[in-house]
């Protein structure tokens, strides 16, 4: 499939409508949050379009959606604007817009918003039934967003980890939609989860560790959202160093094949 | 309704081919070459000869242009910075030059032979790309017997047809490289067996593939690569000691409405070439695949595949709202399908990345120098490339590539 808002946008949208759906049916604010934080977001990267030329993506859309739905239904509306905005301008427009930000913007705000204002429940996340979210893992997998090699190094490293320290842990991730939700837009997000597939692998890895370590002492979605924030950061790390191994193998790779 | 195509699937053209009349002049001007400083060796209304040298570079002597076929300097203008506006031939007569073929065994006299006739310019050279300098002797020489874009003619029956001028040519050029000579042909076709020759087929069409997988010179080292057409001009010429005044040429793309195979004379017009096989509605030619194409009016050298295109009027997204949502300039997203396209044996994002930000050490690294244009040419289409409003990865990959080259 080619690149354009079919591929690229359109499959993120539709991942998110059955899970906005549900939310909304049950928090008559859900609407009003969701509008809130889409003004918000599409706002900040309107004015980064006219002050650097950023340009505006559908992408926003998604990543506002994303906040109004992990955010608690009791958080007041200033805690989002100040989150939202430290998230987005610090996280991502500052950097030059998506594609060249290293953490992601929607996991910086959760993570602001936890230190911040330790009034609400931010690390509990929305509950979602696990049907609501298996369209998703489909659409994003299948238009090659969400890496396989991420998703997989996370669950192995997970599953090993927890049967180590905490063997209920496993079972609340896979059966609980919120974190696959999670999973899917924040840890295997395109731009933030590495560059080569080895670095992927041990993003995942690192992700998954994270995450099961994180979760002996909070809410499971809190460790994860805190886990990829750090993860994110050693992303370009681990693409380094991959990068620096890719090159000796093929140094030698090539003196074996030329016979020098 | 065109479906989505399962990678690795390569439509090419074969079929009967059909003659293209030749109608007006021909045309040269050497453009199609980087930093081409031409000399012109003719004047406007002398007669020439098929195999008479028309121009050649001015610091490279090697590179140089000849006629395809015989008849008269109708037009020689010049243009800006000493380069070539116009330079026409209008066909007449059968006069045709007959080489001097005694000394072709031998390495200096088949380079001698092949400036002469005006074959050199085909041997390129790896890294970099470039035409390559007979005082270079090349770790291994490549001729590439398949082709990796889609609608571009398909090199098996077109060899079988012309099987004594190819193995001619194959015979002859063992003797320009110091290591093997490789030929990479598509899996099941039978190769022709010729003494010093290895031979090797492959699933894919780009030499740049074959290169990696059997000599690669991305961290050293130095290969030259000719194009099987070139080989069986070269054949042509040691058997008759004439130039061969065609070249096999594939007309497909979407305004295709009669996609086939023509031999057509260097420097004919792609219009003439293509005529009554195409659509009657605006539509524009490229000389070339869809992803490597060049609108050039004229058949240049190298080139085997012309694609009709439906001309779209571009709306012009240039003022108000359409302006400040376009991304000045879209940055990479890694997507799993876009990386399917990447070339063998680089890691597609971080060299995107590295060419991106003009970090030509990494690029190194990374193994730039195995590239050139058309080995990340169907990446760069899948990403936006030239049409869509994006990066063109390849232009960013000469850049890359010319800031090594000096330094080097």
């Amino acid at each position: 499939m080619r690149h354009g808002f079919v591929r690229d946008n359109l499959p993120g949208l539709a991942s998110l409508l059955a899970p906005a759906l549900m939310l909304a049916s049950q928090d008559s604010w859900f609407a009003a949050r969701l509008l809130f934080c889409a003004v918000l977001v599409i706002g900040w990267q309107s004015a980064f379009a006219l002050m650097r030329g950023q340009g505006v993506t559908a992408h926003g859309l998604v990543a506002a959606a994303l906040v109004a739905i992990y955010v608690p239904a009791s958080a007041p509306f200033w805690q989002l604007a100040i989150g939202i905005s430290f998230g987005f301008v610090l996280g991502e427009a500052v950097f030059g817009g998506r594609g060249r930000n290293f953490v992601q913007p929607v996991v910086l705000t959760l993570a602001f918003l936890a230190f911040s204002f330790a009034d609400q429940p931010w690390r509990e996340g929305a509950s979602l039934p696990i049907v609501a979210v298996l369209p998703a893992l489909v659409l994003l997998v299948g238009a090659g967003q969400a890496r396989l090699s991420v998703l997989i190094a996370f669950a192995i490293a997970v599953a090993v980890l927890a049967s180590l320290i905490s063997p209920e842990l496993p079972a609340a991730f896979f059966q609980s939609g919120t974190m696959l939700l999670a999973l899917l837009f924040l840890t295997a997000d395109p731009v933030t989860s590495g560059s080569t597939t080895a670095g992927r692998i041990l993003y995942g890895l690192l992700a998954g560790v994270l995450t099961a370590l994180f979760s002996t002492g909070g809410p499971a979605f809190g460790a994860l959202v805190f886990a990829t924030l750090l993860a994110s950061i050693f992303a370009p790390l681990l693409d380094h160093m991959v990068a620096s191994v890719h090159t000796r193998l093929m140094r030698r790779r090539a003196r074996r094949l030329r016979h020098v | 309704m065109r479906f989505p195509k399962w990678p690795g699937g390569l439509s090419l053209i074969s079929g009967p081919v059909e003659t293209a009349s030749p109608k007006g002049p021909l045309s040269f001007f050497g453009a199609e070459i980087p930093s081409f400083r031409p000399v012109v060796t003719v004047k406007e209304g002398q007669k020439v000869a098929a195999g008479s040298i028309l121009f050649h570079d001015r610091k490279r002597p090697w590179i140089s242009a000849v006629s395809p076929a015989a008849g008269i300097v109708s037009r020689l203008d010049p243009g800006p910075r000493r380069s070539i506006a116009a330079l026409e031939i209008t066909p007449e007569g059968e006069n045709a030059i007959s080489f001097d073929l005694s000394t072709s065994d031998t390495r200096d006299g088949l380079i001698d032979l092949m400036v002469k006739a005006g074959l050199w310019a085909s041997i390129k050279a790896r890294p970099f790309g470039k035409v390559a300098d007979p005082a270079d002797v090349p770790e291994a020489l490549f001729v590439t017997a398949t082709e990796a874009f889609d609608g571009a003619p398909d090199p098996g029956p077109v060899i079988a047809s012309y099987e004594d001028a190819f193995r001619r040519g194959l015979r002859a050029l063992p003797v320009l490289g110091a290591g093997r000579t490789c030929l990479c042909h598509a899996e099941g076709l039978p190769a022709p067996d010729v003494p010093g020759i290895t031979t090797r087929a492959f699933s894919g069409g780009l030499p740049g593939d074959h290169i990696h997988t059997l000599h690669p010179v991305a961290h050293g080292g130095m290969v030259w690569q000719i194009g099987w057409q070139e080989v069986i001009a070269l054949g042509y010429l040691l058997e008759t000691s004439r130039i061969w005044g065609q070249r096999i040429v594939s007309v497909s793309g979407p305004a295709a409405t009669r996609p086939g195979l023509v031999a057509a004379t260097p420097g004919a017009r792609l219009h003439h070439i293509a005529a009554d096989r195409l659509a009657d509605a605006p539509l524009r030619l490229l000389a070339g695949s869809v992803e490597t194409g060049v609108a050039t009016p004229f058949l240049t050298p190298g080139i085997r595949q012309i694609t009709a295109l439906f001309h779209h009027e571009k709306p012009a997204h240039t003022h108000g709202l359409n302006r400040m949502i376009k991304s000045r300039r879209p940055a990479l997203i890694p997507n799993f399908w876009d990386e399917t396209a990447s070339p063998s044996g680089i890691l597609p994002i971080p060299l995107l990345r590295a060419l991106a930000a003009g970090d030509a050490e990494t690029a190194r690294d990374l193994g730039v120098l195995g590239l050139v244009e058309e080995d990340i040419a169907a990446l760069n289409h899948r990403l936006g490339g030239r049409d869509r409003n994006g990066v063109d990865y390849t232009v960013l990959l000469r850049q890359t590539l010319d800031e090594l080259e000096t330094i080097a």
